[in-house]
C-alpha cells in the first residue's frame, strides 16, 4: 500500500514533469505577419498625405519632405497607427524615417505601406533649376490698342532640359519692372512696354510689347461766349478735344492726351481768356497723333480818346446830396463806362468793352460861377409830388445846356404811371444811324434832354448808367420799355448784334409761380440761353457790361450826337462858361414821353 | 464569485491532496458517508490557450506560445455504469492568445484575454474495471459565452497597454467546440485531467480565427 502509493506519486510527478518539459520545449516564439495584427486588420484605407507642391525645384527651394499617412477603418474613422509600423517608399525604394530626400531630378511615385496594406500613390516631380529655362510666350492681337479692354495674354513656358513642361509652377509676369497680378494686360496708355517672366530665381528674355493708340483722329474745336473773341480777359473760348477710333466712334480721352497753346502745354479742359491781342494757336496731342490746329484771334476792342462829361444833379426839393455823395456816384458811373464796375459780382458778357467815357461833377454853373458843391443844383419846387408832366415842366425851369452838362434831375414823390420809374431821352444825330432821329447841328433841344433819376433809385448806380446809356443813344436789349413789351421781332431791337434779345413778356411769365426759377437766365429769340449782364436790360440782370457793339454805337453818338457834352458840340473843350446858359422851353412845346425804365425789383 | 470558487477549490484540494500525511488513513471512511462530493465535484487548474487560423500553418500554436490562464468550475457525473458514464460541467475560464506580429524593424506584442462562462457536456466517458488508479477517456462538446475581454498591445518591447480597436476586432462573443478529455482518478477521487478544447466558431467576422485550449485540472 505504502509502496504503491509511492509509485503512484512518482508516476504522477513524472507526468507533471513531462508536461513541464513539453511546455518548455515549445516555448520558442513563432511570429505572425504584421498584417495579421488585429488593429491593422481594421484598416480599410491607408492614405498618404499630399505634399505642398507637385513640383519642387532643386537649387531654389527645400526639396526634402517628411511623409505622413493616415489609416481609416470601414466607417472612415481614423485609426491610431504607430509611426514605426508605417513604411514609405519612393519609386519602390524604402525611405529612411519616412523622409523623402530626392537626390536628383526626376519624377517620383511615393506611397506608404502598413504591412501589406498599400496607400494611394502621389507623384512628385523634382526639377533642377540648373536645367530649367523660362521662355515668355504671348498672344498679342494684331494692332493691340490702348483702349483698356483689348489685352495681351502672356504664357510663360518652362523648359526642363530643353523639353516643354506642363502643370508646373507659374512664374510671375513683370511689365516695365512691375509685377502684374494676372497673365493678361490691358491699358489705356499707348506705348512700348517691356515684358518679362520671372520665377524660381530665373528670368525670361525680355519681350517688347507695342500698344497702339486706339484713336485714329483727334479733333479740336472751340466755342466762344462772345460774338468776337476780344483780348479783354473776359471773352472766353472753351476748347474741346474729341477722339475718334478707327470706326469713327467717339471714345473717351486717355490720360496722355495733352493740349498745347502756342506750343506750350496747358491744362485741359480749358476755358481760354486773354488780354494778348493776336493769334492764339491750339493743338492737341495724344495717342501718338496730333489734332487739327485751331487758331483764335483775340481782337483789340479799340482804344478811343477819353471823353470826360460834366454832370449836374438837379436835386428837386430834397437836400440829401453832398459833394462826397456826388463824387462817389460819378466815380462808380465812370467805372461802369470804363468796363470796371461789377457790383453784382456776376459773370461779365464776353463782349464787354470799355466806352472810354468818364463823368465828373460840374464845377461851374450856367452863369459862370463856381458851384459851392460841385455837380449839385438844389431846386425848390412849389409842388411836393410830381406826375410826368410836372417833372417835364419842372425840368424846363432848370435845364442847363446839355452840350455842356449831363442833366440829371432827381424827383421825389413821383406819382402816376411813372411812380417807380426813371427815364431819359435819346439824342438826335447829324449823321444817320438806325434808331435815332436826325437834326441839324445847332438845333435846340425840343425836350428836356437828360436823365430823370427817380429819388427812389438813388442807390442804384446801374440805373443811372442805364439812363446815361439812353442819353448816349442805346436802346433796351429787348423790344419794349416800361410801358409795353413786344414779343420776338425779326429785327434786333437795339441794333447791336452782340447783345442777344428776348421776349420780355415770356421771361416775366416764367418768373411767376413754380419753383426752380433762374432770375438771371434769359432765352434769346435765337434760342440761345444766356445770363443777363447788360446795363441796358431790365431786372433781373447782373448789370455789369456794355458790349463792343454798344460801345461802337455810343461812340458814334458822341461823334455825331447833338445835346451831349462832347468835343463835337464843344470844340473848345467842354468847360463852357455861363454864356451857354440855361435852355428855355421852345414855343409851342408839346410833351413827348421819354424812355421809361422801371425801378429795380 | 470566481475568487470564492477558487478559494473553495484550493481549500478542498489542500484537505484532500494525495500524499498529505494527515489524511492518509481516512479514505475508507469516505465510502460510508454521502458527501456532497459524491454528486458535485469541484475542479480547478491552469490552461494554455491560443488562436487558430485555418489558413496559416505557422501561427502561434497552442504549444509554441500559449497564453497561460486559470479555470475553475463544478462537474457532475450521470448515468453511471460499470464501463461508462456521462458528465456535465459548468466553469469559468479565460481563453485568448499571446501573439507576436513582426515585420522588419517592428514587433508588436498582442495579448487578448476573454473571460467566459462555459458549459461542457461529455456524453460518453469510458473507463476500465475499477481499480485503485482509474483512467478514463471522454469526448463531448462545449458552449461558452464571453463575459468580458481585453486586448493589450505593446510595440517594439514597450509595455503592453489597452487596445480597444484590436478588441473590437473580436466581434463574436459566443463559442462552441469539441472536447477531448483524459482523466486519471485515484479510487473515486481526487483525480487529474488533461483536456483539449477546439473551438468551431470564428471569434471575428473579419477573419477566420478560432479558440484552442489545453486544460490541466485537479478534480475533487
Ligand atoms: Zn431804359
Amino acid at each position: 500500500m505504502e509502496m504503491r502509493r509511492f509509485i503512484f506519486e512518482k508516476k504522477w510527478l513524472a507526468f507533471l514533469m513531462g508536461i513541464w518539459v513539453f511546455a518548455a520545449a515549445c516555448k520558442k516564439d513563432k511570429t505572425l505577419e504584421l498584417d495579421e495584427f488585429y488593429r491593422f486588420k481594421m484598416v480599410k484605407e491607408l492614405k498618404l498625405d499630399t505634399l505642398d507642391k507637385k513640383v519642387y525645384i532643386m537649387g531654389f527651394e527645400e526639396t526634402n519632405s517628411v511623409l505622413t499617412a493616415r489609416a481609416f477603418d470601414a466607417v472612415k474613422k481614423q485609426l491610431n497607427i504607430p509611426d514605426e509600423a508605417l513604411k514609405y517608399y519612393a519609386n519602390g525604394e524604402e525611405l529612411e524615417n519616412g523622409v523623402f530626400e530626392p537626390g536628383e531630378e526626376g519624377d517620383y511615385k511615393i506611397y506608404a505601406k502598413l504591412g501589406s496594406i498599400v496607400s494611394d500613390t502621389i507623384s512628385v516631380r523634382i526639377w533642377n533649376k540648373m536645367n530649367m529655362k523660362l521662355v515668355l510666350k504671348s498672344e498679342v492681337p494684331p494692332g493691340l490698342v490702348a483702349d483698356g479692354v483689348s489685352k495681351a495674354v502672356f504664357k510663360p513656358e518652362i523648359y526642363l532640359n530643353g523639353v516643354l513642361t506642363t502643370n508646373g509652377p507659374s512664374p510671375e509676369i513683370y511689365i516695365d519692372g512691375e509685377k502684374i497680378s494676372s497673365t493678361t494686360f490691358a491699358t489705356k496708355k499707348a506705348g512700348l512696354y517691356e515684358v518679362q517672366a520671372k520665377g524660381f530665381g530665373l528670368e525670361s528674355e525680355k519681350v517688347m510689347l507695342e500698344i497702339l493708340s486706339p484713336a485714329k483722329k483727334l479733333v479740336l474745336n472751340y466755342t466762344l461766349n462772345s460774338s468776337v473773341f476780344w483780348a479783354n480777359n473776359v471773352s472766353e473760348a472753351t476748347i474741346g478735344i474729341q477722339a475718334f477710333d478707327i470706326n469713327n466712334q467717339a471714345i473717351d480721352l486717355s490720360e496722355d492726351v495733352q493740349l498745347f497753346h502756342n506750343g506750350v502745354l496747358v491744362a485741359y479742359p480749358l476755358k481760354f481768356k486773354t488780354n494778348e491781342v493776336g493769334l492764339h494757336n491750339f493743338v492737341a496731342k495724344g495717342y501718338k497723333i496730333q489734332s487739327n490746329e485751331v487758331s483764335i484771334t483775340a481782337q483789340d476792342q479799340g482804344i478811343y480818346s477819353i471823353i470826360r462829361m460834366p454832370v449836374v444833379f438837379h436835386e428837386v426839393n430834397t437836400k440829401e446830396l453832398t459833394a462826397t455823395g456826388i463824387r462817389d456816384i460819378l466815380a462808380n458811373l465812370t467805372l461802369a463806362y470804363r468796363n470796371s464796375l461789377n457790383r453784382s459780382g456776376g459773370p461779365k458778357d464776353g463782349n464787354a468793352a470799355d466806352v472810354f467815357v468818364e463823368f465828373y461833377a460840374a464845377t461851374t454853373d450856367p452863369n459862370g460861377n463856381t458851384m459851392s458843391v460841385p455837380g449839385l443844383d438844389r431846386v425848390t419846387s412849389t409842388k411836393s409830388s410830381f406826375n410826368i408832366n410836372d417833372t417835364d415842366t419842372e425840368a424846363w425851369n432848370s435845364f442847363w445846356n446839355p452840350e455842356t452838362y449831363i442833366n440829371v434831375w432827381i424827383f421825389p414823390n413821383i406819382k402816376g404811371d411813372y411812380a417807380s420809374s426813371s427815364w431819359a431821352y435819346f439824342p438826335a444825330v447829324t449823321q444817320y444811324i438806325k434808331g435815332l432821329n436826325m437834326a441839324e447841328k445847332g438845333s435846340r433841344p425840343y425836350y428836356p434832354f437828360g436823365v430823370f433819376w427817380n429819388y427812389n433809385h438813388k442807390i442804384y448806380i446801374e440805373v443811372l448808367a442805364h439812363e446815361v446809356g439812353h442819353v448816349l443813344g442805346l436802346s433796351h436789349v429787348f423790344d419794349g420799355n416800361g410801358s409795353s413789351f413786344e414779343s420776338c421781332s425779326s429785327d434786333d431791337p437795339d441794333y447791336c448784334p452782340d447783345t442777344p434779345y428776348y421776349d420780355r413778356n415770356a421771361y416775366e411769365k416764367s418768373l411767376q409761380g413754380g419753383s426752380n426759377k433762374n432770375y438771371y437766365r434769359r432765352t434769346a429769340c435765337s434760342g440761345e440761353v444766356y445770363n443777363s449782364t447788360n446795363y441796358m436790360d431790365y431786372d433781373y440782370s447782373y448789370e455789369n457790361s456794355f458790349t463792343a457793339n454798344q460801345v461802337s454805337r455810343m461812340r458814334f453818338v458822341t461823334n455825331y450826337g447833338l445835346w451831349i457834352p462832347t468835343p463835337f458840340n464843344q470844340p473848345s473843350g467842354g468847360r463852357r462858361s455861363a454864356a451857354a446858359g440855361m435852355i428855355k422851353k421852345p414855343d409851342g412845346y408839346i410833351f413827348t414821353p421819354p424812355v421809361i425804365c422801371p425801378i429795380p425789383k | 464569485m470566481i475568487w470564492l470558487l477558487i478559494l473553495l477549490g484550493s481549500s478542498i484540494a489542500r484537505a484532500n491532496f494525495p500524499g498529505s500525511n494527515s489524511h492518509l488513513s481516512e479514505p475508507d471512511s469516505l465510502k460510508h458517508k454521502k458527501k456532497i462530493t459524491d454528486f458535485v465535484r469541484f475542479k480547478a487548474g491552469v490552461m494554455m490557450s491560443s488562436f487558430y487560423r485555418p489558413d496559416i500553418s505557422s501561427s502561434n500554436g497552442i504549444l509554441t506560445n500559449p497564453l497561460w490562464s486559470w479555470q475553475a468550475g463544478i462537474a457532475s457525473d450521470f448515468f453511471k455504469r460499470k464501463y461508462h458514464y456521462s458528465r456535465a460541467e459548468l466553469s469559468f475560464n479565460t481563453k485568448g492568445a499571446k501573439e507576436y506580429f513582426t515585420s522588419d524593424g517592428v514587433e508588436i506584442e498582442s495579448i487578448n484575454q476573454f473571460r467566459n462562462l462555459q458549459l461542457s457536456v461529455l456524453p460518453v466517458v469510458l473507463r476500465a474495471e475499477p481499480k485503485k488508479i482509474n483512467p478514463s477517456v471522454g469526448v463531448g462538446f462545449y458552449f461558452s459565452q464571453r463575459l468580458s475581454g481585453s486586448s493589450k498591445t505593446g510595440i517594439n518591447g514597450e509595455k503592453v497597454s489597452e487596445d480597444p480597436v484590436s478588441l473590437s476586432f473580436f466581434d463574436v462573443k459566443q463559442d462552441f467546440g469539441i472536447v477531448l478529455n483524459l482523466e486519471v482518478m485515484y479510487k473515486k477521487h481526487p483525480g487529474i485531467e488533461i483536456r483539449y478544447e477546439a473551438g468551431l466558431k470564428s471569434q471575428s467576422t473579419l477573419r477566420d480565427i478560432k479558440n484552442r485550449a489545453l486544460v490541466f485540472s485537479f478534480i475533487f
